[in-house]
């Protein structure tokens, strides 16, 4: 199933609108095959929508979606033959067992064999508990059948909203690895959203950056793999501290400084502070404590989805 | 095509529900024919007796004072035809057939059944979040509801059956397969008593009134595509399989109830003379438009849908 050159995914100029509502706001975006490339946003910021117009669930109302060059409104069945998804939750019917499950969408598609179904759900960890009635299934469980159904006819373009939801850390690291094994052996293109900006560092090549339906911010890898290397918060505790700081201004303007809470806070790296200690102190200020303010991943995610202004 | 009836088929015999919908028209076709046996009277001999008791009781019931006009007629005809037994000689013992014809009347409960797994089809995608899974094949969403339509249909086509199968053999070993057919009595335009082969009469009642079954699933199939609600679209259709008929024949005054649907859905009143005095060509016109409009109603409705949570 491995595709030719081109973009897996193109979103071109979508905008969706419910009513006079806009949800989603000229969104572009390309996925290239053998990438993972993650939608990360806060609650409502439209990753599910962007990912129902992506499998035509939804229709756009402006703009299009291609699927290797093929659009999913104008040319529905080729398009998404090539992909798989799971959309929100992976609601599967209870009353049927995992196995009849996968079989009901096997028929759905030309050419998938009992064979077929037995190894997707060998991959998925499920074979021991397949004949169950899906009814019977954990929450992580039916995750798993749910990538089952998405995977069971080799789609080059894997779609998984939320895929992380109800997993066990064990099987989430294991989803993780297989979805980079996917992209890396089979050149698949794989699309997930979340709002766990650590899973989705550790998962993807590329991050997309969703708020308010509007994309904010594409961060390659790069950008975000050695975060904790660069900048961040320290609190210096000295006397006299209004006089302080305003010598510290003056002296570093290129620094963002500022008072709060009986502390002076500058934003650095480490070298920069162990200057400033030196400076304070031979200006004959005292300094009792300078403390690292360690970003918390709740910070992070806020920042980098501008939910903190 | 057929994978995807086949699918339906599983998913709708998955259901308890379908199970105790076919167990229920066993029984009750086996109760109804039950029912006739032992009201029949028992030795042959007594059946003129038993008939012309029956005249008696129409003829004193008529006397009752206030008696609505509709249920006046009724009595009367009963009473022309039963005379017109005595009178001509004919084969006064219930037969196999007379009842296998009796119990077409329980087509209509075929039909709120079939109404119900018509609504179930659609709207229990919708409420178990399935739909979404269901709609990102490839395949067109026209194809998905035909297969889902054709397969509620087929269960109807299957409860027919099973009504006519049941009905037979359980008629046939109460009164005996070989028993003298006795023609079908009805009172003609003219008011005369006219006769028609038995046989061909349960056929023509099978036949007609089997429409309910297309066209009531078809209004529970439309109403769960457009609502997704499965209480919504099968109380609608039960409170118009039940309603309907009476409304349509409360109203017939008005000129204009001669088009609504539930005037027609037993065209077989038509052949004996309809209350709303239309032709059953006009019936059979009037059948085909609501068929039509619905179902594009539903397959329209159905392919423009934007699918989001619930
Ligand atoms: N049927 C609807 N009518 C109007 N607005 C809707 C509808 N469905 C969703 N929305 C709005 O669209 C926006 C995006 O919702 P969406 O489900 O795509 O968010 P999300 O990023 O997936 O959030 P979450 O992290 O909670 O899953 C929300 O503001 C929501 O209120
Ligand atoms: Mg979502």
């Amino acid at each position: 199933m491995n595709m030719k050159d081109g973009y897996a995914v193109r979103l071109q100029n979508v905008t969706k609108k419910i009513g006079n509502k806009t949800i989603i706001d000229n969104l572009s975006l390309d996925i290239l095959p053998g990438e993972v490339f993650g939608f990360l946003g806060p609650n409502g910021a439209g990753k599910t929508t962007t990912i129902r117009m992506m499998v035509g669930l939804m229709a756009v109302t402006q703009g299009d979606i291609l699927i290797h060059n093929k659009s999913i409104a104008r040319n529905f069945k080729e398009a998404i033959s090539d992909v798989g998804a799971i959309v929100e939750n992976p609601e599967l019917y209870g009353f049927m067992s995992g196995y009849r499950n996968l079989e009901h969408f096997a028929n759905m598609v030309k050419g998938i064999g009992k064979d077929c179904i037995m190894e997707t759900s060998r991959q998925v960890g499920l074979e021991n508990r397949i004949h169950d009635k899906v009814k019977t299934y954990s929450l992580g469980m039916r995750q798993r059948l749910g990538l089952a159904q998405a995977i069971l006819h080799k789609p080059s373009v894997l779609i998984l909203d939320e895929p992380s939801n109800g997993l066990d850390p064990a099987g989430i690291r294991e989803m993780r690895e297989y979805l980079r094994g996917l992209a890396k052996n089979e050149n698949t293109a794989v699309i997930v959203s979340s709002h766990l900006l650590a899973e989705m560092e550790m998962m993807c090549d590329r991050i997309g950056v969703i708020k308010d339906g509007k994309l904010i911010d594409v961060k390659e890898k790069s950008e975000f793999i050695h975060q904790d290397e660069g900048e961040s918060w320290y609190a210096f505790k000295t006397d006299k501290l209004e006089k302080a700081e305003a010598q510290l201004r003056e002296t570093f303007p290129n620094l963002e400084i500022s008072l709060a809470g009986g502390v002076i806070k500058v934003k650095a790296v480490a070298d920069t502070v162990a200057g400033i200690n030196a400076w304070l102190v031979k200006n004959g200020y005292l300094v009792y404590t300078i403390t690292q303010e360690v970003k918390t991943l709740e910070d992070r995610f806020l920042e980098v989805t501008g939910g903190r202004k | 095509m057929i994978k995807l009836i086949k699918n339906e088929m599983i998913k709708m015999f998955a259901r308890k529900s379908t199970w105790v919908m076919i167990a229920f028209v066993i029984v009750l076709t086996s109760f109804s024919s039950i029912v006739m046996y032992k009201m029949s009277p028992e030795k042959p001999e007594n059946s003129r007796v038993f008939y012309e008791q029956q005249i008696e009781s129409s003829k004193q019931a008529l006397e009752t004072p206030f008696l609505p006009d509709y249920q006046k007629d009724e009595l009367k005809k009963s009473i022309k035809i039963n005379e017109y037994i005595l009178e001509n000689n004919l084969p006064m013992e219930p037969s196999l057939w007379e009842q296998v014809q009796d119990n077409s009347s329980l087509i209509v409960l075929i039909a709120i059944f079939i109404s119900s797994a018509a609504a179930t089809i659609v709207a229990s995608e919708f409420s178990q979040g399935t739909i979404k899974l269901l709609l990102i094949r490839p395949l067109s969403r026209s194809k998905v509801l035909l297969s889902k339509y054709l397969a509620v249909m087929s269960l109807g086509l299957i409860m027919i059956v099973v009504l006519f199968i049941v009905s037979v053999v359980v008629s046939g070993l109460l009164f005996g397969f070989d028993g003298a057919a006795k023609p079908y009595l009805y009172i003609g335009s003219e008011g005369n008593v006219v006769e028609v082969d038995m046989v061909y009469k349960t056929m023509e009642s099978y036949g007609l009134k089997s429409v309910a079954i297309l066209m009531y699933p078809t209004l529970a199939f439309m109403l769960a595509v457009v609502f997704r609600t499965n209480a919504l679209a099968q109380g609608l259709t039960i409170v118009s399989i039940i309603l309907g008929p009476q409304v349509a024949n409360a109203l017939t005054d008005y000129s204009w109830t001669k088009y609504l649907l539930f005037a027609h859905t037993d065209p077989s009143l038509t052949l004996s003379g309809n209350p709303f005095g239309v032709s059953f060509a006009f019936s059979i016109l009037i059948l085909g438009i609501y068929f039509v409009l619905m179902n594009s109603i539903s397959w329209y409705t159905f392919r423009k849908r934007d699918i989001m949570g619930q």
